[in-house]
């Protein structure tokens, strides 16, 4: 089993295309210690990929008539 | 000289202590009761579109708390210590479990902010939490720096405001399991 976390995303090479990047993430870096409300917890991260809302068509002009 | 006789005075709001009348106001009471969550972390860097969810919940029986109270969720800040692109953001999340830290299926976006070489994010418009109940509100946050490491603080802050009848504080309605 790895030891490292991959997160693939994409980014825009020099001649404009898009290109897949994979980033590394020890999986011990996501043990941390946190302190939550003033107490100090250990615990792993999860990671998610971001979901942003899915856009809403525009509404259509309303016209009026003369 | 006899006692004066005395009628117990119970209930809430204004006291009437005249003797004929026990209560003559029986107002709306208004509770507040604030909400927080601080948590500071060392956390390795992110990159975009990558974020850390942190389940805050909102983890109430539904019905328990009358439907059109509101409660609001005013303030998500996230600071970190380097001057780092940041990103602050509420979501509404089902089927998560709170206790195995699974993050379930996005069901609503309160809000996402970005931070461009800015460390920290201020959200101050409040959102009103009441109808995600049963679901689970999940904060994300992360930052995208050059640094491996950055110690990161994330508060979020709220507010129970809820107006109920006598009758209903009675039966001790209130707060009911909005763990943070």
């Amino acid at each position: 089993m790895s030891d490292f976390i991959e997160l693939e995303y994409t980014i825009i090479d020099e001649k404009g295309k898009p290109k897949k990047v994979t980033k590394k993430i020890k999986k011990s870096d996501l043990d941390v210690e946190m302190t939550v409300n003033g107490k100090k917890i250990k615990r792993r991260l999860n990671i998610i990929k971001l979901e942003t809302p899915s856009e809403k068509p525009n509404k259509k002009a309303k016209t009026t008539k003369k | 000289m006899p006692a004066p006789f005395l009628t117990p005075i119970s209930g809430r709001g204004r006291p009437d202590y005249s003797m004929s009348i026990q209560r003559s106001v029986s107002p709306t009471s208004i509770l507040q009761s604030q909400i927080g969550l601080t948590v500071t972390a060392t956390l390795p860097s992110l990159v975009y579109p990558f974020v850390y969810p942190f389940i805050v919940g909102i983890k109430y029986p539904s019905g328990e708390i009358p439907a059109g109270y509101p409660i609001i969720g005013y303030n998500v800040t996230v600071t970190g210590d380097t001057n780092a692109d940041s990103v602050a953001g509420v979501q509404i999340y089902e089927d998560t479990d709170y206790y195995t830290d699974v993050i379930g299926t996005l069901f609503d976006t309160v809000f996402i902010k970005y931070a461009p070489k800015v460390a920290e994010l201020h959200a101050s418009r409040g959102f009103n939490i009441e109808k995600y109940a049963g679901k689970y509100l999940v904060v994300l946050f992360a930052h995208y720096s050059a640094n491996p490491m950055t110690t990161m603080t994330l508060s979020v802050h709220g507010l129970i405001d809820i107006a109920l009848s006598e009758q209903s504080l009675f039966k001790q309605t209130v707060g009911g399991g909005v763990n943070f």
